[in-house]
Parts: structure tokens; sequence; C-alpha cells
């Protein structure tokens, strides 16, 4: 039995609030579930399945007693930033083998109130030999964008662009963090934070959630919303290698060959797409990895507007994403799903949408670059 | 939290002792598998690559080559975080340690050398080779 059509998206709900300093985690969680349902014309009563990640205050069960839910099934995997995206496909599989039949997934953080718990577990076995130095998402993805261009002469001009883009987009969200259009010279001139990152290169701190609801195709076709199906997932996990090392490819490539296989289609058959971007150079690395370009050539993609909505090669990030909208949580797969979501029912801000978008592209990738991180990708059709 | 508070924090495991000892005495060991005849990073109780138990610590002499490098601007003063593959082929997350005049870039030869971070741990660290 294959994923396939499995399971439909009936219900987004994106947090308006980019600053909670008065709202609990776990209130943000369960509001966001509340909206999500009613987006879908469903109710709490209705959810019989829970996703959430380590986001959630005292994890999958003390969400699930907060907001008492009634369940037969809890799934609380983790990949980072990805989780949410990796639960689409959990909860579809959950769905066609009778686990559930309404799943609810929910994500919601504080960084910028409260400057919470991040940090791996420290029991990793690694630790130990990398923790002297701290190793941060940071500095890691400042040597995947220093070795990238060192490989293929990728350049700060390029890496730009991608900001850029998401600043275009971001004008027309009236809840983004950062609405200013913003040209190359305003990111390269931007103070270098890691390497050859700009403070411009990364991606905002915010507050605020996000929740989805998915259930079976014969359910979601008696509510009001327009049937938008899971039509391919993957996932793939990488760590250090033991031997050798790999800062400019990541397992956007293993989970992306997945994703396609199970969709049976190809990237030029995408018409929108959601990629991560907690900094410019994720986005070029997961662009080259699930074959909108070949390996390299990222940095001649992005360029000159490549990612702009209406104009470029692909549309990318129109609520202006992680770079310029928001980032809760310190995770972007969520937010990532909801304006795929709303792309495909053509609720997009207008400046934006893409004309008749049928076929869009979910990518996320958790954790640290060339280090332990895991990738996942939904394909998602309007029926 | 400080580097010294950060070592704390992280426990050492009995399989890797021999590293920080060995470390203690500004000697760098690495993990070698006699079953499958490779090294890997980093240091664990079975190989990563044939899961053989049979390791054993061999003496390097820290030889390696800068993979990349990235300048944390925001830290003071700025590091130079790297990742460093040794001439034995694994590669190791970590720091350049750079003199006042030095600079250094992708494929630069660099020397591995311990640091004290507290009264109870060290770091592996590189330099650049003197009279380079």
């Amino acid at each position: 039995m294959g994923i396939r059509d499995t399971a439909c998206i009936v219900g987004i709900h994106e947090h308006p609030t980019r600053h909670a300093p008065d709202i609990s985690v776990a209130r943000l969680h369960a509001e966001v579930a509340a909206k999500a349902l009613e987006d879908a014309g469903l109710s709490f009563s209705d959810v019989d399945g829970y996703f959430c990640a380590s986001d959630a205050p005292g994890g999958v069960l003390a969400m699930a007693e907060y907001i008492n839910l009634k369940l037969s099934h809890a799934d609380s995997s983790e990949g980072g930033g990805a989780s949410y995206i990796a639960h689409l496909g959990h909860a579809a599989a959950a769905i066609a083998t009778g686990k559930c039949n309404v799943a609810l997934v929910t994500l919601a953080g504080r960084p910028r109130s409260e400057s919470d718990g991040r940090s791996e577990h420290l029991s990793a076995p690694a630790l130990q030999f990398e923790y002297p130095f701290n190793p941060t998402v940071l500095s890691l993805y400042g040597l995947a964008a220093a070795r990238h261009m060192h490989d293929f002469g990728t350049t700060s001009e390029q890496l730009a662009w991608v900001k850029v883009a998401a600043s275009h987009h971001a004008q027309h969200n009236p809840n983004a963090m950062l609405r200013k259009p913003v040209t190359v010279e305003d990111v390269v001139n931007s103070p270098l934070v890691a390497g050859p990152l700009h403070r411009l290169d990364c991606c905002v701190i915010s507050d605020g959630g996000g929740a989805l609801v998915l259930t079976r195709p014969e359910i979601a076709r008696s509510l009001a919303r327009p049937l938008i199906t899971l039509r391919g997932h993957g996932e793939a996990i990488r760590y250090h290698p033991p031997l050798g090392y790999d800062l400019t490819s990541t397992a956007a490539a293993e989970a992306g060959q997945r994703a396609f296989a199970t969709a049976a289609v190809t990237p030029a058959d995408i018409d929108y797409a959601s990629i991560y971007d907690s900094f410019t150079i994720t986005v070029l690395l997961q662009l080259e990895d699930l074959g909108f370009c070949p390996k390299g050539q990222g940095g001649r993609m992005v360029a000159d507007g490549g990612l702009i909505a209406g104009s470029g090669r692909l549309s990318v990030n129109t609520d202006g994403g992680g770079l310029c909208s928001n980032h809760p949580a310190f995770r972007g797969g969520m937010t990532k799903v909801i304006e795929a979501v709303r792309q495909l029912r053509g609720e997009a801000a207008p400046q934006v949408q893409v004309p008749d978008c049928k076929l869009a592209l979910v990518s996320g990738i958790g954790g640290y670059l060339g280090s332990r991180h895991a990738s996942s990708v939904a394909i998602l059709e309007r029926r | 939290m400080s580097k010294a508070e950060h070592s704390a924090l992280v426990a050492r495991t009995p399989e890797t002792l021999p590293f920080w000892e060995a470390a203690a005495e500004n000697r760098l060991v690495l993990p070698f598998c006699e079953d499958c005849s490779r090294h890997h990073w980093y240091p664990r109780a079975i190989c990563p690559h044939c899961h053989g138990q049979n390791l054993r610590w061999k003496q390097s002499a820290g030889h390696g080559t800068i993979h990349s490098i990235a300048v944390m601007h925001r830290a003071s003063p700025p590091e130079a975080t790297a990742i460093v593959q040794l001439d034995e082929g694994i590669c190791i997350y970590t720091q350049i340690r750079l003199g006042e005049d030095e600079t250094a870039a992708i494929g630069d030869r660099v020397l591995a050398s311990f640091e004290q971070v507290s009264s109870a741990s060290s770091a592996l660290v590189f330099r650049l080779p003197t009279g380079a």
C-alpha cells in the first residue's frame, strides 16, 4: 500500500502573532489547533490522531492532556524544523492503516520572548567531541555556504537574491515581520555573521505557531474546503559520516527522490514550492538536491529574481518565508505546509498567487547541515 | 554558558577515556578498526563501517587540511570554526587558532593541538604549521 492520496489536508491555521510575551506555548498550541479545526469545519471531538514534536511543552502526552484530546493514535516524531512535514506522511500512514480518522498536527514556540532550550540532547554521544566549541546551527550553515562558494563559484550576491525574493513576497503579507523589500546591496552590506553569511541571509526570530488537520478522502469530500491531497511523501536523515564529509548536499536528495517517486511527478511539474529558508544557503542546497537545477547551479537559478512569484523561474515561499515572515519555535516546516495549501486553494495574497496552482512541493530540513539532520518532502495536489 | 560549563555537562563515556587520556598528554589518537582497516570519527565502541568491535587506538601525526572555514563574527574575539580533514580521511568539527597576522582558507594545511578548556577537560583544535 502506498501513501499516495490516502489523506487530505482539510484544515490549516497560522497564528498571526510574531511576538507573544503574554501567551504560554501550551496556549499557542491549543489556539492554532482550534482555528485549524474551525477552518476544516471539524471540532476537537472529531480528532483521534495527534502529532507534535519537541516544541510541544511536556511532549505529546502533556499536550493531549492540556487540550483533552480523545486519541486512538499519537506520534511525536522529531526531525527538527522538518518534523511537521514528516508528520504529514505519518498521519497519512496512520489514516491509511485505520489507526485514526482525523489527524491534528501542531507547532508553537516563543523564541523571541524567551530564550528556550533548543539545544540538542546533551547525551548525544558525539557531543563530547563537539561541545567544547558549542557547535551551532549558524556555524554549520556558514561552513556549508563557504564550501559551496569554493566548489561551485556561488557568490554572496546570488545568495542575497533568495532574501530579495522573500522580501518582495513579504510586502504583501500583513503579518510578516519584515515587510520592506530589500536589494542585493542591502543584503551584502549587512554585517557578516557566520563565514560568508550576512545578517540578512538569516531568518527572523519570532514567536507563533501553526496547525494542520488531515483526514481520509471520504471525509474530506464531505467538508466545504477544496480537496488537497498528499500525493507524494519522502523522508531521509543524514549525519556526520565516519569518513569524509559533505557540506554541499543534504538529505533532501534522498527525501526528494522518494517523494517524487511516490507522486510519480518531476520537478518540472511543480507549480509552487515552499522551501525551508532558515538561511539563504538552505534554499539553494534544497533546490539543487530536489532536482530543480543541477548540483552547483543553485546560485544561477535564484539570481535575478529567480524565485519571485509571477516573474521568476519558480515561485518560492510566497508568504515571505522564514527570512521575512516568521520562524516560530525556530522551526519552519509548519508554515511551509500552510503557505503551500493556501496556494493550492487560491488563498495566497493576490499579488503572489500562482495562477491555477495544482501541484505544490514542500521541503524542510531540520538539524545541522553536514551533521545530524532530517529532511522531509511532501507533494500536495489540488483535486 | 561558558565553554568550561558546556564541557562539564557533556558526559564522557568509558569507551572514549583513552582518547582524553592521550589528549591530556597532547597526543592525538584515533579509533581504527582491525577488522576492516578503517578509521572513523567520532570515536565509539563499535566500528560504524563494518560494525566490528575489534578496535584499537592509533597514534596520529595530526596533519590535516581545512575542508571549510567560517569565522563567527559575533563571538568576541571572532572564532574560526572549521571542518578539518585529517590525512587519515576523517573529518572533525573544530576551530582554527590563528595568530594576529594569520588568515586561513579552504585547502590550507593545519596541525592538531590540544588546549585546556577547564582543569578537567581539553579540546582538539588546529593551528597553521609554524614556519609555513
